[in-house]
């Protein structure tokens, strides 16, 4: 089935491709791209001894340790997220309707957080939580919502038909979700698990504390401890070629399947009453990734805070909760709006050119902040550099570096870390509309801008409102590229945390972190309200 | 084509004039790029603020992203000092050509030569040393010694230290490697890692915890972490005090290692004499007392009094191995960890 509005009669094709829609796409991906060039280019360079030696000791260690946490923190979010995002849509158990917004909450909780609150359960219970299960154990905690969220909203935006139909032939509602609900949402599901891939690839806060050296753990020994910046970006730029060949992976699997609901008799499911032990199972199923992802986290940071009052924080904490709340939603817009309009230039055109890019601008996603950082700032100076000139040769005056110093830094490179985030969800919602709709809309002269409007946006709002959420808590708790880039005396939730928990002020830093914790729930509560809409109860 | 060009460059310059904050006449601030992210430095730098009517901006990241950060921006970088926790970033921005010699008696005055650069382009302004920390019902004092002696079988299962991407791990290496050469260094760090209760994990305040949970015996810490940690609202970490010994190693010959937190005057620094004044200020007798009494630091300044934790473990003999030295090894120290297998 192809989506794409065939060209009008007499319309060469060039003209349809040259739209403004293909070409805005084609230059917003281009400006995204360049950071990400600056760090590939590194590999052309020379390979340097620090590389060799990175290769005669540890890297074996470093592959291996990354492989081994891959799989189990992907095996993890994938059984957590589709098993809950499952029970939730379909079924009516007790709890439900607190769980489905609940199971969300963990991921408003940085990593490295969670790492030091489950390093401080050893002393209660005695488990050693810091080696290789443990790390995977509690990234998967607070990732899985990636998987959970974006299949719910997948799951909740397929026709009840589908599966009533099936039941009424006779199977039963688990063959019937294994055999139809599954595979519709997989291109969403695989999508979340491609994010909780690159998550944990770039991952080094809580790893790094467990005792667990990745791939990541070599970029900083390389940059840090040897001294070699173009030898950490070329290691970066490996694992992005390894992400890349991840991707088409990704590509080849969703294959030429595509699965569309079309027609009028659209209706959401209705889910069926479980009884029993059976309600309870599920409800307690349920209730244990927020209970360890979520109540325990900020059951211990609320101990903390006894211990050290909220003195640590200043006054100023107020203003720094605004203003990250503002920051982090600026950047969640302009995230979503560029994904939308890459989204449906691939859905317009069909063109292999935007897809490819709009690929490789998740790449961005991949490498570890610190290092895309040093890209967008090579990327952000030269173009100062460039304004500088023409300015300065305007007024006589030395300016100095205008966009380096200022907020639009660090939105920029938002927008190029999170845009998969984005672009993910939003891609597999688009898919999920059936081209038929656009066709009649455009056959009855509407342009592509008003299809997108009228048509496809409302009918993907939750998908849309899901990404703008993922990049919204994203953004709240992203620590090196804010740390690195962020205007003098900027403070965000995330930094002023980072600041007291990286120098083992652990109970001090609890204040901040239930401050992230609480800005990220107001939209996740929100969100929520606006999704239930869809989800009868 | 050119007045349209021009115009625009005009309205995008104006946007972002305006979104930048405004600012005072540029004599009047400074803006310092700082490692140190501790409360007691923004309340140095509010004071000095306040005493001398120049505002200081602040960014405060790890010391190789703000190095880098120097780099690219170059000539037109906003920064006028660069503060790091240890010598070896400051000698690295030294040999990159980021920082620029600063002549000032009053400097001079306050900070001995041993802690500067020789050619005056940093200033350490704290100290720490890497002390060893024990469990005193399970370790006789008397058989402690120097670094060196932790070579020695009889801690086999018992030393608790974390990674060798710690740079307080790094410099006492380098140090290492100075006094005995590289052979011995390696050889010492295979020796501990044969010695190691556990794969190095966790933090500092980690490896004390663990020694307390009898983990292992006696644990490689930094004396501002121990300070942080015995002086913890936590009451379980504060009850740890009276269970722990502290020992500063080598005594008998060298000294017991120290690093030290610095800061150096910026290559292209907007504001020279702003930055200068900052340095004075910090290295005065009173400012070097609140990094002393509210960080756990031992100051550089000899006038300034130690807090009364760290005087409470008496006066102790610091190793004198010039601290570029200490950069200047750091990066063989971070190879020879790998080939030691200390992770």
């Amino acid at each position: 089935m192809n989506v794409a509005v065939a060209p009008a009669a007499g319309y060469p094709r060039w003209r349809q491709r040259l739209s403004p829609w293909s070409v805005g796409a084609a230059a917003m991906i281009s400006v995204l791209l360049v950071p990400i060039a600056v760090v590939a280019l590194s590999m052309l360079g020379r390979s340097s001894p620090t590389w060799q030696h990175i290769c005669d000791t540890v890297l074996t260690t470093y592959l291996w340790n990354t492989a081994l946490l891959v799989a189990g923190v992907g095996a993890c979010t994938l059984v957590i997220g589709v098993s809950c995002a499952w029970l939730v849509t379909f079924y009516r158990f007790p709890g439900r309707a607190v769980l489905s917004w609940a199971l969300v909450l963990p991921f408003a909780i940085p990593t490295y957080i969670a790492a030091y609150c489950y390093a401080d359960l050893q002393d209660l219970v005695g488990v050693d939580m810091m080696n290789l299960p443990g790390a995977i154990l509690v990234v998967s905690l607070v990732l899985y919502p990636y998987v959970y969220l974006i299949t719910c909203s997948t799951l909740q935006g397929q026709s009840g038909r589908i599966l009533e139909s099936s039941q009424s032939l006779g199977r039963g509602a688990a063959y019937s979700f294994w055999r139809l609900g599954f595979p519709i949402a997989r291109p969403a599901i695989v999508g979340g698990m491609t994010l909780v891939t690159m998550e944990v690839l770039n991952e080094y806060g809580a790893v790094h504390y467990y005792g667990v050296d990745t791939f990541t753990t070599g970029i900083f020994k390389v940059w840090y401890g040897m001294d070699d910046t173009q030898g950490a970006m070329r290691l970066a730029a490996t694992l992005m070629m390894l992400v890349l060949a991840l991707l088409l992976l990704e590509r080849l699997q969703r294959g030429r399947k595509q699965f569309t609901t079309c027609g009028s008799d659209y209706r959401p499911c209705m889910p069926g009453q479980l009884r029993g032990s059976v309600s309870w199972l599920a409800a307690g199923w349920c209730t244990l990734p927020v209970l360890l992802g979520f109540l325990f986290p900020v059951g211990q940071l609320l101990i903390w805070l006894k211990q050290s009052g909220a003195s640590s924080f200043g006054a100023g904490f107020a203003k720094i909760a605004g203003q990250s709340f503002v920051l982090a939603s600026c950047a969640a817009l302009t995230t979503v709006i560029v994904a939308v309009i890459l989204a449906y230039t691939v859905r317009l055109h069909r063109s292999r050119l935007i897809t490819a890019l709009s690929k490789a601008s998740a790449l961005g996603y991949s490498m570890p902040g610190a290092v895309i950082a040093i890209g967008v700032m090579v990327t952000v100076v030269a173009a100062d550099r460039g304004v500088l000139r023409h300015v300065a040769g305007f007024f006589g005056a030395k300016p100095g570096l205008i966009l380096t110093s200022s907020i639009v830094v660090l939105l920029f490179a938002y927008v190029l870390r999170y845009l998969t985030v984005a672009v993910n969800p939003i891609e597999a919602g688009f898919e999920r509309l059936c081209g038929s709709m656009d066709e009649a809309s455009r056959a009855l002269g509407h342009s592509p801008l008003k299809t997108l409007l009228q048509v496809n946006l409302p009918l993907a709002k939750s998908t849309l409102i899901a990404a703008a959420l993922l990049v919204f808590v994203d953004v709240l708790k992203e620590l090196p590229l804010t740390l690195i880039l962020r205007p003098t005396n900027f403070e965000t939730l995330a930094t002023k945390t980072f600041e007291l928990a990286g120098e083992e002020m652990i109970a001090q830093s609890a204040i901040g972190a239930l401050l992230i914790v609480a800005t990220g729930i107001v939209p996740i509560l929100i969100l929520d309200r606006l999704l239930c809409s869809k989800r009868p109860t | 084509m050119f007045p349209m060009r021009n115009l625009l460059f005009i309205c995008i310059s104006l946007v972002l004039f305006g979104c930048s904050k405004p600012s005072a006449t540029p004599a009047a601030e400074i803006t310092v790029y700082t490692h140190r992210h501790y409360p007691a430095d923004q309340a140095l730098f509010d004071a000095f603020s306040r005493e001398s009517g120049i505002t200081v901006n602040v960014l405060k990241a790890k010391a190789d992203e703000l190095i880098k950060r120097l780099e690219i921006e170059g000539a037109e970088s906003a920064a006028d000092v660069l503060i790091t926790v240890d010598a070896g970033r400051l000698v690295r921005a030294k040999e990159k050509g980021l920082l620029q010699a600063v002549q000032s008696d009053t400097i001079s005055e306050r900070i001995p030569a041993a802690m500067q650069d020789p050619d005056s382009q940093w200033f350490a302004l704290t100290k720490r040393a890497r002390v060893l920390v024990y469990a005193k019902d399970r370790v006789d004092v008397a058989t402690l010694s120097s670094y060196e002696s932790l070579m020695d079988e009889q801690w086999r299962g018992r030393i608790l230290v974390r990674s060798s991407q710690n740079i307080y791990n790094q410099s006492l290496l380098a140090s290492i490697t100075h006094h005995h050469g590289g052979e011995a260094a390696e050889a010492w760090a295979k020796a501990v890692v044969a010695n190691m209760a556990r794969t190095p994990k966790g933090n500092d305040r980690d490896q004390i915890r663990a020694v307390a949970a009898g983990k292992g015996d006696l644990a490689i810490v930094n004396t501002y972490y121990l300070g942080l940690l015995l002086n913890a609202d936590d009451p379980a970490d504060q009850a740890l005090a009276g269970h722990m010994g502290v020992f500063f190693p080598n005594q008998g010959d060298r000294g017991t290692h120290i690093n030290v937190s610095g800061i150096g005057v910026t290559a292209h620094a907007p504001n020279r004499e702003g930055a200068i004044k900052l340095i004075e200020f910090l290295a005065r007798k009173d400012s070097q007392e609140v990094f002393a009494q509210s960080n756990y630091e031992y100051p550089v300044n000899p006038q300034a009094q130690a807090g009364e934790l760290l005087q409470s473990w008496g006066e102790f003999k610091s190793d004198t191995v010039p601290l570029t030295l200490l950069g200047e090894l750091n990066t063989e120290a971070a190879q020879t960890f790998d080939r030691a297998g200390w992770r």
